[in-house]
C-alpha cells in the first residue's frame, strides 16, 4: 500500500472530517496523525475488502468518536466540545459569524449529535452510499434510510430560514 | 403511469447526492419536470444541505499537516529507517572530522552516551568540507548550518528542511588527535509526527 500517495491524496479530507467533527484544530490535527499512524501499523491487517481511503476514513472516524467520548463520556459529544473550548481554539468559518450563520446554528441544534456526524459524514465527496456505509458498518439500505431522515429533519429545521439560503 | 409523488420525494436525498442512476435517474427527472410539488421539495432540500455546509466551511490544511512523513520512506513509523540511517554512521562521522579539521573547534560538554571507533576515520579525514558539500552520500544532502560548524545531512532531500535531519557535530578534543562527535537524528523537531523519534548516538573518532 502506498502510504505516501494515501497521505496525499486524504490528509486533507480527513482533516476536514476531524475538523467537523471535533470542531477543534488542535484535536482534528492529532486525528489525522493518529489515523496514518494506526493505518500504517495496522497495514498487514487491511485486506482489500474496502477501498483503502475508506479504511482510512473509517479509522478516522471511529478515532473521533472515541475523542469526543473520553472529553464527553455521557456521549452528546461535539456540542459539549463546543461549549467547553475556547473561541480561540475554533476555527469560525464565515456563516459562523454572520447572522444567517448564527440563526442557522441555532436551528441545527435540533439535530441530534449522530444526525449531524452523518451529515459531517455526507459532506466528504469522495465517499459513496456504499462508502459511507463501510465507514458505520452498516447495510447501504439501513444507511439510505438513515440519510433520508436525517435530511428531512434537516429541511424541516431550516424551514423557516430556506428562503435566505441561495 | 404516472409516479407517486411521495415515492419521488424519499428519494430525493439520494438524488442530491448523486446515487441515483440509470432508469431511476430518468424516471425522476421525467416526474420533476411535470411536478412542481416536487421540484419545490428538492429545492428546499438543496438549499437546507446549503445551509448545513455553509457552516463547515473548508479550512486551509494546517502547516504540521502539510509535509507528507511518508515521503521519506514506507517505514517511517516503525522506525527501521533509523537503523537504516545509522548505518550511516562512520561516513557521517569522518565527513564530520573533516569538516571539523577544517573549521575552529567547538567547545561543548556534552557527554557521549554511547562510542564506538571509526578506524577509517584518519583516511577519511582527508576528505574536505568542500567534498562533503558538493558530494555527499547517496540518498543525502549536505548543507552548512552554524557558520560551517556542523554538517547538517539532509536524509530526505525532497521534503526540504522541514523534514528528519542527521546533524553530525564535533563537539569537543577526546585527547590524541581524536574528536568525540555527536550524531543526533531527530525526526520528529518541528512536531511532524504523531510520536517523538529521536535517537541520539556518540562515537569517538580517532584521526
Amino acid at each position: 500500500m502506498d502510504f505516501e500517495t494515501l497521505y496525499q491524496d486524504y490528509s486533507g479530507p480527513i482533516y476536514q472530517l476531524a475538523l467537523r467533527l471535533l470542531r477543534n484544530q488542535e484535536a482534528a490535527i492529532d486525528a489525522v496523525q493518529e489515523t496514518f499512524a494506526k493505518a500504517f501499523a495496522a497495514r498487514q491487517d487491511f485486506r482489500g475488502q474496502a477501498k483503502p481511503s475508506t479504511w482510512l476514513f473509517r479509522i478516522a472516524y471511529n478515532l473521533c468518536l472515541s475523542k469526543l467520548r473520553e472529553k464527553d463520556p455521557g456521549a452528546r459529544g461535539a456540542e459539549i466540545l463546543e461549549q467547553s473550548d475556547s473561541a480561540e481554539s475554533r476555527p469560525e468559518p464565515a456563516a459562523e459569524r454572520s447572522e444567517l450563520g448564527s440563526a442557522l446554528r441555532v436551528a441545527l441544534e435540533g439535530l441530534e449529535e449522530e444526525e449531524r456526524r452523518l451529515l459531517c459524514l455526507l459532506m466528504e465527496e469522495n465517499l459513496s452510499y456504499d462508502d459511507l456505509a463501510s465507514v458505520l458498518r452498516c447495510s447501504p439500505e439501513a444507511l439510505r434510510m438513515r440519510i433520508c431522515r436525517a435530511r428531512k429533519k434537516l429541511k424541516t429545521l431550516l424551514e423557516p430560514l430556506l428562503e435566505k439560503i441561495r | 403511469m404516472k409516479e407517486s409523488c411521495p415515492d419521488i420525494k424519499e428519494e430525493l436525498p439520494a438524488l442530491l447526492d448523486g446515487e441515483i442512476k440509470g432508469a431511476n435517474l430518468l424516471r425522476m427527472i421525467d416526474h420533476l419536470a411535470v411536478c412542481a410539488d416536487c421540484r419545490l421539495e428538492a429545492e428546499n432540500h438543496r438549499r437546507a444541505w446549503e445551509g448545513f455546509k455553509s457552516l463547515y466551511h473548508k479550512e486551509p490544511l494546517p502547516l504540521r499537516l502539510r509535509v507528507n512523513p511518508f515521503s521519506v520512506r514506507e517505514s517511517f513509523f516503525d522506525l527501521a529507517w533509523v537503523g537504516r540511517a545509522l548505518a550511516w554512521t562512520p561516513a557521517l562521522a569522518a565527513m564530520a572530522l573533516s569538516a571539523y579539521l577544517s573549521v575552529s573547534p567547538v567547545d561543548d560538554a556534552g557527554s557521549p552516551n554511547d562510542a564506538e571507533r571509526i578506524p577509517a576515520a584518519g583516511r577519511m579525514a582527508a576528505l574536505n568540507w568542500d567534498k562533503l558539500l558538493n558530494s555527499p552520500p547517496r540518498g543525502l544532502r549536505a548543507a552548512p548550518v552554524a557558520g560551517g560548524r556542523q554538517a547538517r545531512l539532509l536524509a530526505a532531500p525532497r521534503l526540504g528542511s522541514n523534514q528528519p535531519t542527521l546533524s553530525v557535530m564535533p563537539v569537543r578534543d577526546a585527547g590524541a588527535g581524536g574528536f568525540k562527535a555527536r550524531l543526533r537524528l531527530d525526526a520528529n523537531e518541528r512536531g511532524l509526527l504523531p510520536q517523538p523519534v529521536e535517537e541520539s548516538k556518540s562515537m569517538e573518532v580517532k584521526s
